[in-house]
């Protein structure tokens, strides 16, 4: 693994070099500073991710070429062909880069199926770090300016630093071309509120990650790395438990890490995730969890699939098509499409099911116990697909959504005690911590990171030593990766 | 959320933060709870809560005691079967001649892994030493990796200087061996985890682990110091059922554990290395190997006594070797085959100090 928001070097070094050019050597100079964090955008891919760079710069070129010539003319037929040259790019580096093992396996095992003998010996080509979140951005940028919602860039280097802004480019959120451009249109000033609201979501981010994701990981790995673990029903809620809370924390942290590195520089990019984990209904979840990717799968895919405008049977297609899609765009894994189905599955049946009358009726007389129960069923059901999300192998995932479903399950709390590896009542600790805050920040309206940006220096000060100090003094032994580093 | 955020920023735009007021109360909240959390990591790592062992972090503290405590000392080093085997206390009461008796076995425990103290063991002052020379001293392997955790434990409190034996410290173990403050540091930061852990079950269930039973040490400054240094406390086992006993036998007899490597093995070697440095400061050394269950010497294939006995006999030409481990005592001195009972500690008592006090 090569650099991220995890590595010291981010932060003694990189961060600061780039606060350092912008605002201090070429400030009231927009065009440098634009330059300056490309450049720095793509120094960062390279350490993260290497020769990669040149995939990066490929669709950069193909997206700002497309977007111009989408726009220079009023042919349909050539916009349209240029959209589809750059879809095909796009899609093109992404089945090559991170499908073509798996397809390639996939008609191997399907034809030894049928009796054929194929030889299917993998590529083994090594996922380029971030391609699913650049390759989704860019795209986005040309069929909005083939949808007439958007006009192309000022420059290729205004649009390079679109497409690389370090913060968000190997693990989100995916940007939209009209939330970033105006913010490069002026000068970037450095600004003393911004740089204390960056720091607190660093920081914020850092403490999400170090210390409950990676220690939640702990307990999840130890609990799906080992298949005895598998048949006991209280070990697998507690997997599936601590592997949504990392999920969560990891994915999050890595959001608010991007995003108060972005703030600093004078940018916002916007929320990905608003308490998911107090969602009523799989559709309020999709609009609270990874925001930018849902928001993308609905306004270019959905939407282009028919959406709600084709009737019903082709909503409910299309609602299905695009949680598959958007399964499959998390990694090239049988996993991942039973993920988007199972998802999709429950998108349908919640459609279906929530405007019926003696749903109304129930809503309306029992709101308090309605809302906790649909709270906890939609939670009961995120959690089982997110055993699916992570245990890979198949009769392992049947036996562990068994014993998630209490079927040929043992319940042995002693049993399921012991199996826990150590820190067990830390970790519980912890995950109660997480619940709370979790709580609070959905009563609140407003995320605690938020609360601790806006107190007075002193309180936040001394918040911002305790976060900091608590990160090197409760961070695991070792740090796990970035999860959506892999996507 | 987007538009609250701006309204964030509009609302404190021309109240522009105080950096060094905040640095200056991140100094202070940080330290503070800094040095709390890593002083409760330290208890934890002392009361043996975190590792399961208080014996690790405290032997330091017990070799002053030996040191500054009047009269003679006579210190027994070994394994589990010298922690459950001797009763320091009763052999106080049993010599005319004043003599401590003290023991500083820990359960798990092998010459190798012992290397670290000898400078300590030496400024202790004690008279005798009587070292475990029994199937456990020579065993082949080194312990397990975690139980090197003793090394860095032991270097986290107490100095320790490796010159003149590291050619007999493997390469790769050099690393648990804490000599820099830095090190330390890092060593009390991982124990942090573990340290919670305990703190927050003995809030919420009232019950640490290796606070009771064996393994455990007081507080320096707690009535029963002495005592647990003398007569280590002790877990109120069950007397193992004839099935418990048979399954111990079987594991101890299929298992590689007592398979000794001929001629010089790790153990053998810090063994060797150990007395010499001993005898070289004009400490008497006696080597002692306890009784062992004769079912468990019959359960064990007679060749894999060999190498064993090749080594107790290189010794016992050099040195003052009292070899109980072949005497035929019966289950009741026993509380599993290799452990004694209380009755059994009491017989050793009453006849050893005699012998080991001519």
């Amino acid at each position: 693994m090569g650099f991220d928001f995890t590595e010291i070097g981010y932060y003694y070094w990189f961060l600061p070099a780039v606060i350092i050019l912008t605002f201090g050597i070429l400030k009231n100079n927009l065009k440098k500073q634009i330059i300056i964090l490309t450049v720095m955008s793509y120094l960062f891919f390279i350490l993260a991710s290497g020769w990669h760079i040149i995939l990066l710069i490929i669709s950069t070129i193909v997206d700002w070429n497309s977007g111009k010539k989408i726009y220079e003319t009023d042919d349909k037929l050539i916009k349209k062909r240029w959209l589809k040259f750059s879809i095909i790019i796009n899609l093109s580096i992404l089945a090559v880069f991170k499908y073509l093992d798996f397809i390639i396996t996939s008609i191997g095992w399907a034809t030894l199926k049928i009796g054929n003998d194929f030889n299917y010996d993998e590529i083994g080509l090594i996922l380029p770090i971030g391609i699913s979140f650049y390759t989704f951005q860019t795209m986005s940028y040309t069929i909005d300016i083939y949808r007439e919602k958007q006009v192309p860039a000022k420059n290729i280097i205004n649009f390079a630093c679109y497409a690389s802004f370090f913060p968000q480019l190997v693990a989100g959120p995916i940007v939209r071309f009209d939330e970033f451009r105006d913010q490069i249109d002026s000068t970037l000033l450095f600004n003393k509120r911004n740089l204390k609201i960056g720091i607190t979501l660093i920081v914020y981010g850092l403490v999400k990650k170090m210390i409950f994701a990676d220690n939640f990981a702990f307990h999840a790995d130890s609990v799906f790395g080992d298949s005895e673990n598998l048949n006991n029903t209280i070990l697998i809620y507690w997997g599936a438990l601590m592997f949504g809370m990392q999920i969560y924390c990891d994915f999050s942290a890595y959001t608010d890490i991007a995003l108060g590195s972005a703030k600093i520089l004078g940018i916002n990019l916007p929320e990905n995730f608003k308490s998911p984990y107090s969602s009523t209904s799989p559709q309020e979840f999709w609009r609270k969890w990874h925001i930018s990717l849902s928001t993308w799968l609905r306004d270019y895919l959905y939407i282009s699939l028919g959406g709600n405008r084709k009737g019903k049977l082709r909503m409910y297609m299309a609602m299905m098509a695009t949680m598959v899609l958007g399964g499959l765009w998390h990694g090239a894994s049988w996993n991942f499409v039973l993920w988007g189905i199972v998802h999709g599955i429950l998108l349908i049946i919640h459609r279906l099911i929530t405007n019926r009358e003696i749903i109304k009726i129930l809503k309306d007389k029992f709101s308090f116990t309605f809302t906790i129960a649909s709270l906890f069923i939609t939670q009961w059901f995120v959690f089982l697909t997110w055993i699916i999300f992570r245990v890979e192998d198949a009769s392992d995932l049947i036996r562990s959504i068994q014993s998630y479903l209490f079927i040929n399950s043992e319940l042995n709390i002693e049993l399921a005690f012991n199996a826990m590896p150590g820190k067990n009542i830390f970790i519980g600790f912890l995950a109660i911590f997480f619940v709370i805050s979790q709580l609070m920040t959905s009563l609140n309206k407003i995320s605690l990171k938020y609360q601790i940006s806006n107190y007075n220096d002193a309180v936040w000060g001394g918040l911002i030593g305790i976060m900091a100090i608590s990160i090197w003094l409760f961070k695991p032994e070792e740090v796990v990766s970035f999860i959506y580093f892999r996507f | 959320m987007n538009e609250l955020i701006k309204n964030l920023d509009n609302s404190k735009i021309n109240d522009a933060p105080n950096f060094l007021k905040s640095f200056f109360f991140a100094i202070f909240s940080s330290t503070i709870l800094f040095s709390g959390v890593i002083s409760l990591a330290d208890m934890a790592i002392k009361d043996g809560s975190a590792y399961d062992n208080s014996r690790w972090g405290m032997l330091g503290e017990a070799y002053q005691t030996i040191n500054k405590s009047e009269g003679d000392s006579i210190l027994f080093i070994g394994s589990s079967v010298s922690y459950f085997g001797i009763d320091g206390k009763c052999m106080e009461d049993n010599d005319p001649k004043g003599n401590n008796y003290w023991n500083l076995a820990i359960r798990g425990d092998m010459p190798y892994l012992r290397m670290l103290e000898i400078d300590h063991i030496i400024e202790s002052g004690s008279k005798k030493i009587i070292l475990e020379a029994g199937p456990n001293s020579f065993q082949n392997g080194i312990g397990s990796i975690e139980e090197r955790l003793r090394w860095q434990i032991f270097s986290l409190y107490n100095s320790v200087d490796i010159k003149e034996m590291n050619d007999l410290i493997l390469e790769e173990d050099k690393k648990y061996i804490l000599d820099s403050e830095i090190q330390r540091l890092e060593f009390k930061q991982k124990s942090v985890g573990p340290a919670m852990n305990e703190i927050i079950r003995g809030i919420i269930i009232g019950d640490k682990k290796g606070t009771t039973g064996d393994g455990y040490l007081p507080e320096e400054s707690s009535e029963n110091w002495l005592n647990s240094l003398k007569k280590p406390p002790l877990s109120n086992r069950n007397s193992l059922t004839e099935q418990e006993w048979n399954g111990y036998i079987d594991r101890l007899a299929q298992s590689e554990f007592w398979i000794h490597s001929k001629g010089e093995s790790l153990n053998r070697l810090a063994f060797n290395y150990m007395i010499e440095k001993f005898v070289a400061h004009d400490i008497e050394v006696i080597l002692l190997s306890l009784p062992l269950h004769g079912e468990l010497i019959n359960a064990i294939p007679s060749n894999n006594w060999d190498n064993f006995n090749e080594t107790r006999d290189y010794f016992a030409k050099q040195y003052t070797f009292i070899d109980l481990t072949w005497e035929k005592w019966s289950k009741d001195y026993f509380m599993d085959p290799i452990h004694l009972s209380s009755e059994g500690r009491q017989r050793i008592c009453e006849n050893l100090v005699s012998e080991i006090n001519y």
